[in-house]
């Protein structure tokens, strides 16, 4: 009769002494030195298996019987790994694989997209305004002169409709030439932007159409709950190793929530395109914008694409006088 | 070598009995589910964790037990959570209330000394809230770890924990500027053992300050020793991007290079700093262990004897920290088993009376607030 050598104790105390399990049809049977007693399986209370951790299997009075043999135990249950289980197992940590991998790729900015669509408008909008004071806290005041401000606000109000859409005007300091559009519909565009498009009011109208594209898709929001999932997994992945591998997960964060921002700017892209065309502006105005942009910043170098949080400029005209041609714009 | 009574019996070693084989399985499902839950199961699998490697850990042909409750563990945490963070977060508030009621630029004091009152309660909460966390998280740990059915039992309360775990060696580093750190660490750990307790026995700790000194001593040196290759390496890509920089053609592809030699710069930073705190401190806890678990007692029943090489330590944080690099994570099941076996493989105990008369003291009760403050400091551990 093959059994199950391990030590008994008696609730409460240390001292133990050598017991032996054995089955007898569907009741398990303890003996000692002292004598045997019997219990039905299903009235036992027996830990899962742990690889080479200590079992342990507790009586109805309150006794336990621990044991080292894992496998004697098992084998005892009926609980033997056969094939078809080993197989079973093989086939739990494949799918187990692909779906955290599906879940990644798919889920996470489902996930993300589903949690600022439940975000209050107004904690969006105070969300925005948090930025926007972050903003005037880099910039200065602005020195434009009453004709350019009227001329920036004129254009901006053939925008409404579709979202809000407040202009705000800043002298933008080191941020330069540029326009930011903050969750709820505040638009920052700087002194050196209305400067370097001065006399081109399609240009500006573009690139105030293509920050109204973030504010219509709600991608300010949008970035922050990726970034936010994105964080949460990275953290799991390399979960408690610290140190090291933090700074390496730290890297990956950047260039996914990177990857995700290069997408919203493609959209709000082809946003502005859209909205221009219906205005009666040919896209190319946008190309033209991104181009002087572009030119006007030479000084910095593009990073390496996926260490930016834009798509190259070139790719970005080139999509443009695609859906240019496409809208019948020469 | 003394020649006390207890040295002359034979010890008898703990032993670990797992394998990177064995764990591997369970590490698995472990990492796959967290990813999968985006982190919800993390409790479930740190009580896996816990099961598995004290469960495959035994004195005596007996093995210890956790009975940790993966549910438990997540209340904890959402409690400790939502005490700490909420609480920082009212205080905050409150600051930047009072803080924007003052009219203007011009400061009234009398709304400026609130302000200054309430910021000055951050830390103050912070002190008291943690100190209970610890406390409660240390309470956790004991009672639901046992060995031969009898569950070990913390004794402090949350005054001595503030006091010996938080306030005395904040003190004691800051005065010193951390040139003592050894005693605020030796001042903690000294509180965490003299207040462990096993069938109503209390614990009387070792007393080797040398022993903690080595620890110091050996993770400053083997922390720059095995973090020289990486700081060679970004040394060496640092000058390549520079020399590239020197002789590139055009000024875009100038640029670029300077762009990368910045971002270089940065990483390094990180790159060297953090892995030589990794090491460094695998040595320094190592020497606190044995400061003082070496000789520590437990009233009349056992000795315990605890000496780890400093220089192990060092080693096996060191090459497992590379090992995990290089295959992204996936070495992680053997260098925790690596570790634990190596944290075991130091310790023996002597048994000085009869087993007979150790009897439970207290019924264990649970709940795990406080254990993840606990990990986020580093505090416990075997």
């Amino acid at each position: 009769m093959s059994g199950v050598d391990g030590q008994l104790f008696a609730p409460g105390y240390a001292q133990s002494s050598l017991a032996r399990l054995t089955r007898k049809g569907d009741t398990l049977c303890l003996s000692t030195t002292a004598g045997e007693t019997t219990a039905p399986i299903a009235q036992l209370k027996i830990s899962p298996a742990l690889g080479a951790a200590q079992r342990r299997v507790e009586w109805p009075n309150g006794w336990v019987f621990v044991t080292f043999d894992a496998k004697g135990l098992e084998a005892l249950l009926g609980r033997a790994p056969t094939p078809a289980r080993r197989l079973a197992l093989a086939a739990a940590i494949v799918i187990g694989l692909v779906l955290t991998g599906l879940g990644l790729w798919f889920g996470l900015p489902a996930a993300a997209d589903l949690a600022a669509a439940l975000t209050p408008p107004a904690l969006e909008r105070e969300l925005g305004a948090m930025t926007v004071r972050a903003l005037e806290h880099e910039t200065k005041p602005s020195a434009a002169t009453e004709a350019q401000r009227a001329a920036a606000l004129a254009v901006a109000a053939r925008l409404q409709g579709d979202a809000p859409l407040t202009l705000v005007i800043r002298d933008g300091g080191k941020i330069g030439a540029n326009a930011l559009a903050t969750p709820g519909g505040t638009v920052v565009v700087t002194d050196q932007l209305l400067r370097l498009l001065a006399g081109d009011d399609e240009a500006l109208l573009a690139v105030l159409a293509h920050e109204q594209g973030h504010v219509a898709r709600r991608h300010g929001l949008r970035v922050m709950a990726r970034s936010a999932l994105i964080a949460l997994a990275f953290g799991v992945l390399v979960g408690d190793v610290g140190s090291l591998t933090a700074v390496v997960a730290d890297f990956g964060h950047q260039i996914a929530v990177n990857a995700y921002t290069r997408d919203f700017e493609r959209e709000a892209d082809a946003f502005a395109a859209e909205k221009l065309h219906r205005l009666g502006v040919s896209p190319l105005a946008l190309a033209r914008a991104l181009e002087k942009l572009a030119a006007n910043d030479k000084s910095h170098a593009e990073p390496p694409a996926y260490l930016s949080s834009h798509p190259p400029t070139a790719e970005r005209v080139a999509a443009l006088k695609t859906l240019a041609e496409q809208a019948g714009y020469k | 070598m003394s020649l006390s009574r207890p040295d002359a019996a034979p010890a008898k070693p703990i032993l670990f009995h797992g394998s990177t084989g064995d764990y591997f399985p369970i590490w698995l499902k472990n990492t796959l589910l967290r990813l999968a839950t985006l982190g919800i199961y993390g409790p479930w699998a740190r009580a896996n964790d816990r099961r598995y490697f004290w469960g495959a850990t035994s004195l005596d042909g007996v093995g210890f037990e956790r009975h940790d409750d993966g549910w438990k563990i997540f209340v904890g945490l959402l409690l400790s959570g939502l005490i700490l963070g909420g609480g920082v977060m009212v205080l905050q508030f409150a600051v930047m209330f009072v803080s924007s009621t003052v009219p203007g630029q011009q400061e009234s004091s009398a709304l400026g000394g609130v302000a200054v009152g309430v910021s000055l309660l951050i830390p103050l909460f912070l002190l008291v809230a943690l100190s209970y966390m610890y406390y409660k998280g240390l309470r956790y740990r004991c009672r639901v770890t046992s060995w031969r059915g009898l569950h070990f039992r913390f004794l402090g309360d949350w005054k001595g924990t503030a006091l010996n775990l938080l306030i005395a060696p904040v003190m004691v580093n800051m005065f010193s500027m951390y040139l003592l750190a050894p005693l605020g660490s030796k001042i903690s750990a000294t509180y965490l053992v003299k207040n462990i307790e096993w069938a109503g026995r209390k614990v009387h700790p070792g007393d080797d300050m040398g022993k903690i000194w080595a620890g110091l001593g050996v993770g400053l040196l083997m922390g720059v020793v095995l973090v020289a290759p990486i700081a060679v390496l970004v040394g060496l890509i640092g000058a390549a991007l520079g020399a590239g920089a020197l002789f590139a053609a055009d000024s875009m592809e100038k640029d670029q290079a300077f762009f990368m030699i910045i971002l270089v710069a940065y990483g390094s930073m990180l790159l060297i700093f953090m892995p030589f705190a990794h090491i460094f401190l695998a040595s320094f806890r190592v020497g606190v262990r044995n400061g003082v678990w070496h000789r520590a007692q437990l009233e009349g029943l056992a000795q315990l004897q605890c000496q780890l090489s400093p220089w192990r330590a060092a080693w096996i944080a060191g090459s497992s920290l590379y090992a995990t690099l290089f295959t992204l994570g996936l070495a992680r099941a053997w260098a925790k088993v690596r570790m634990w076996r190596f944290l075991v493989s130091g310790l023996s105990v002597v048994m000085l009376g009869d087993l007979a008369a150790a009897v439970a003291s207290h019924q264990p009760e649970i709940d795990a607030i406080g254990d993840g403050p606990l990990d986020d400091a580093g505090i416990g551990g075997l």
